[in-house]
């Protein structure tokens, strides 16, 4: 009998269940198990990992059975930029200020999108720096710094 | 209300234009971050807002409380660490933050604050009051609840809010000293289930701060058995302390001091000093923090801060050693 | 009649003008902060609360109330819109609210969303003020046992619930109960999951999650499948109409009954009440529908039932504060604080010594909900309108609110950068095809789950048997046994007749 993939998104999740449920269960082998009746640091999540393990493997063995869907094509450039945004975005906020990160985040974010239009995105970027500003500082009173500080 | 809108917009403004132009002007030139090591609304945002309000009138500068929760205040106190020692950055951190915690932890902390920060004032005490339901749980007096503890071994269930709380830093040191046995039920830091559970009984005893309990002893819903501190309530003028109860030296009065990083030029803290004691003297924050069963005790002076911090901390250690040791987990 | 004349008392206090015009200030900027995206009540509390240092206790309150349930409002709002819920008790408006939104019916959504919420808050305000006391002794007998039985029947009503594989919503439902324990172990103080950052000691917050694996997740997966190239946002191909229709109403309203009743009995309870209403709801109306796969994708009842159990549970929430002063979640966390630094301490006291904080306090609850459906109902042609920016231009926005939201949580720049790789995460699942929602109520609910787990183990000595000896408990397990059972028998009868057909 030849093993075949019927189902790639069962066997994704079944890998996926079965490395989250794993790492956690070494992680959780330095936290104290306890007994039933005082239960310690160990006990719950070491027993859900076990039940996701369980779950993983049967995700696994499902996916060689049951026939079920392709996953399809990764788009690279939004799985990368959009995180990468957002991370900017962290970087900049305390050091460079609010309008600076702003335009690294909707800049960077935008090219995600392969519609994106230079012109367009710059002044998004002008009225979104400037409105948040509005909105979250002056209006709610974050307490975010603008401008960059030297 | 919109005055409010336009006046926190100019101030903001204020303080990046400040953050740009470091003018020789005199301190405070731009507003004061008083950081909060919890989330709004507890005790200790409580007097850092009452503080913060008056400051702003004293001072000519706004200041700003803010809310930085975060591993028993390791985060907030990174955080005043790593700001510059200008005075403009404070923090308000209480005996769970800056004593116990830093002892507990010990080697482990990111930072030490006994080092890298300098207390200004110790600003308050909270009492707290020794609990016990109403439900199935005769003992009216602490000594009736050694006796019933130790005619049941085990059965009394006590609740604390965090592992080697002062509470249960209490609760260790009454069962050492009375060779009584109890039982912890562990409480989620902050949840107000912790009354619940003594109202229903499930919990039979408990060491709470007295701000937030009061009302449910004096409307009947639960036992006060004694106070900490040396003096009575004044809302519960029939309850011993614990030095009454036959109790001497047990019991924890938390409070709360307010600190800077060290470094902080030392006549900035001392204006601070004089500000904050102009404050806490005068008879309007008095009656504010009485009407919420805190005590104002302030030091006498920053030198006298440290000297005080100190002996806490001497006074602590060899206490938390020795409950890190019957508390293994 | 006494209780209409502390209700008459009590609108007497609230329709005080000043109290009316704080009343409206709380909820229009409630609406605001729980429009945009991440950006919660409690940063918003802790900003504002200095206001409320200069106005009368009653007036502080009712205008801090207002903030919070106008969040709640505008939370559904951004989640019928965008996908993202503001709020943990937003996460099951999501899934129908925003296909509702897909199809052109984002007005439906919206309209059905408010008029569910209004009336669930003019019932539970009436049910505040006759059964209060009734309802308090209810969240008292509520013990360990019972808490743990009760996240129990809810996690099992979250698997009931999703669309799809049970096995995949069974896995959500654990890493989400994972997500949850990281942080300080109370008991112990072992820092689990935390990997050595301070940061995480206090554990994740629900925003940070929400903005990741909803938010930014299906930002991703929107952008790979294409939805910027339509010169037409896929969102507003055909908006058709703004109101419902009869429809509409025909199949909501029993809906809204049934979440209704069911948010003001869960709200009670301090802690989980109502994330665990909103799923719940849910889940009843979807085993109810004659046909439940209408479900998930755009059935009316899917927004109705959720969201007017998430507003009653929101009020009925406030039971446990008026009448014992004990604060059921952080943001009355803030309204407890507000009080002190008033010089009012809340307990029981206060129905005796302020009656007119207590009885102002509920009848400005349905003065504010009244408003709330003023300012909300006009407002749903703009949102609509608002779909109709292209979406390669909607997405950065959204990027850029929804961080600034998770800034503001802890002012932490880290929290933005564990956002960013929850929206790595919730690509994966998305592209795995697994649901989301079991995720966020396993984490809201984790936490508490291993506590009373443990309290109740504490509690008996070790006796397993608590959880069946307490009548309440008991029942609770029972009926998710039976809900259990009910969904894995077609289940494993379809699952085996796949293999039977795929046989050669």
């Amino acid at each position: 009998m030849r093993v075949r993939l019927r189902n790639q998104q069962d066997f994704a999740c079944g890998v996926l269940f079965l490395a989250i449920a794993v790492g956690g269960f070494i992680v959780a082998m330095d936290y104290p198990m306890g007994t039933a009746v005082r239960m310690s640091a160990g006990y719950f999540p070491r027993t859900l990992c076990l039940l996701l393990g369980v779950i993983g493997v049967y995700a696994v063995l499902r996916s060689l059975t049951v026939e079920g869907e392709a996953i399809e094509r990764i788009g690279l450039r939004p799985v990368l930029l959009v995180p990468l945004a957002v991370l900017l975005f962290a970087l900049s906020i305390r050091s460079l200020g609010l309008v600076v990160a702003a335009f690294a985040i909707v800049v960077v974010g935008s090219l995600a999108s392969p519609q994106m239009r230079w012109r367009e995105t710059l002044v998004a970027a002008a009225v979104l720096a400037a409105g948040t500003v509005a909105l979250f500082i002056w209006g709610i009173g974050l307490l975010i710094p603008v401008w960059p500080e030297f | 209300m919109r005055l409010t809108r336009v006046l926190v917009a100019a101030l903001a403004f204020a303080w990046v234009s400040a953050a740009y132009s470091q003018t020789a002007q005199p301190y405070p030139n731009q507003p004061i971050r008083i950081v909060v090591p919890y989330g709004p609304g507890g005790a200790t945002d409580i007097v850092a807002r009452i503080l913060g309000e008056r400051m702003t009138t004293l001072l000519g500068q706004p200041v700003v409380v803010e809310n930085k929760a975060g591993g028993n205040g390791v985060v907030a106190i990174q955080d005043v660490v790593r700001s510059k020692p200008d005075g403009y950055t404070l923090l308000i951190g209480n005996v769970t933050t800056n004593t116990l915690n830093p002892i507990i932890v010990g080697k482990e902390m990111p930072v030490d604050p006994f080092k890298e920060l300098v207390p200004i004032t110790k600003l308050i005490e909270v009492p707290a009051i020794f609990l016990a339901t109403k439900v199935n749980f005769p003992p009216s007096t602490i000594q009736e609840v050694v006796a019933y503890a130790k005619a049941n071994p085990g059965a009394v269930n006590f609740n604390s809010a965090g592992y080697l709380a002062y509470s249960h830093l209490d609760f260790i040191q009454l069962q050492k000293r009375t060779g009584i046995e109890m039982t912890l039920i562990p409480l989620k830091a902050g949840a107000g289930g912790g009354q619940i559970d003594l109202i229903n009984g499930e919990v039979h005893v408990a060491i709470q701060n007295a701000a937030t309990v009061l009302p449910l002893v004096q409307s009947g819903k639960l036992k006060a058995l004694a106070v900490t501190g040396d003096k009575r309530l004044a809302g519960l003028p029939d309850v011993p302390t614990t030095k009454e109860a036959g109790f001497e030296g047990w019991g924890t009065n938390a409070w709360q001091a307010l600190f800077a990083p060290a470094g902080t030029p030392q006549p900035i803290v001392d204006k601070i000093f004089a500000t904050v004691k102009e404050i806490m003297i005068s008879d309007d924050a008095k009656k504010k923090f009485a009407d919420v069963t805190m005590t104002i005790t302030l030091s006498d002076s920053p030198a006298g801060a440290a000297k005080w911090l100190q002996s806490e901390r001497v006074a602590w250690e060899p206490v938390v050693t020795e409950a890190k040791q019957l508390a293994k987990p | 009649m006494e209780l209409l004349s502390h209700i008459g008392f009590g609108l007497s206090v609230a329709a005080q003008p000043e109290n009316l015009a704080f009343a409206l200030l709380g909820c229009l900027i409630g609406t605001l902060i729980g429009v945009l995206p991440g950006l919660g009540p409690l940063a918003t509390l802790s900003m504002l609360l200095p206001i409320t240092f200069h106005l009368e206790p009653v007036t502080a309150l009712i205008m801090l109330a207002g903030i919070y349930y106008g969040a709640q409002y505008g939370g559904s709002t951004t989640a019928i819109l965008v996908n993202l819920p503001g709020e943990s008790s937003a996460v099951v408006t999501c899934l129908d609210g925003h296909q509702m939104a897909r199809q052109g019916r984002a007005g439906a959504a919206l309209a059905i969303a408010g008029l569910g919420s209004f009336f669930a808050g003019t019932v539970a305000t009436l049910v505040i003020a006759a059964m209060i006391l009734p309802l308090t002794r209810l969240a008292l007998t509520f013990g360990a046992a019972e808490y743990f039985s009760l996240m129990v029947l809810g996690l099992i009503a979250a698997v009931v619930m999703a669309r799809g594989a049970i096995f995949k919503a069974l896995a959500m439902t654990i890493i989400g109960l994972l997500l949850g324990l990281v942080g300080t172990d109370v008991p112990t103080g072992i820092q689990r999951f935390t990997f050595g950052s301070p940061e995480l000691y206090e554990g994740l917050d629900f925003v940070t999650i929400a903005v990741g694996v909803f938010g930014l997740g299906s930002i991703i997966a929107s952008l790979e499948a294409g939805e910027d190239a339509q010169t037409v946002s896929v969102l507003n191909q055909k908006i058709t109409r703004l109101w419902p229709s009869r429809d509409d109403f025909r199949r909501a309203w029993p809906a809204v009954l049934r979440g209704t009743g069911l948010g003001c009995v869960l709200g009670v309870l301090p802690g989980g009440g109502a994330i665990l209403s909103s799923f719940t709801a849910y889940a009843i109306e979807r085993k109810l529908a004659r046909d439940p796969s209408r479900f998930g994708k755009g059935a009316v009842e899917g927004v109705a039932a959720p969201e007017s159990a998430n507003n009653a549970g929101a009020q009925t929430s406030f039971i446990p504060m008026l009448t014992l002063g004990i604060p059921p979640n952080p943001v009355m966390a803030v309204m407890v604080g507000a009080l002190m630094i008033h010089g009012v301490r809340p307990g029981p006291q206060v129905l005796e010594q302020r009656p007119d904080l207590f009885w102002g306090m509920i009848a400005s609850m349905w003065i504010g909900n009244l408003m709330l459906i003023v300012i909300n109902l006009p407002l749903i042609g703009i949102w609509v309108k608002l779909l109709k920016v292209p979406y390669r231009l909607l997405f950065p926005a959204i990027l850029l609110f929804s961080s600034i939201g998770v800034y503001s949580v802890n002012n932490s720049t880290f929290d933005v950068v564990l956002a960013a790789g929850f929206g790595v995460l919730g690509y994966v699942f998305a592209k795995i095809g697994c649901e989301p929602a079991p995720l966020a109520l396993g984490f809201v609910l984790g936490p508490m789950l291993e506590e009373t787990l443990r309290r109740a183990m504490l509690l008996s000595r070790g006796d397993p048997l608590v959880f069946f000896e307490r009548p309440l408990s008991c029942a609770m397990l029972i009926t998710a046994a039976v809900i259990l059972a009910v969904v894995l028998s077609p289940q494993i009868k379809r699952g085996r007749n796949e293999a039977f057909q795929e046989q050669p």
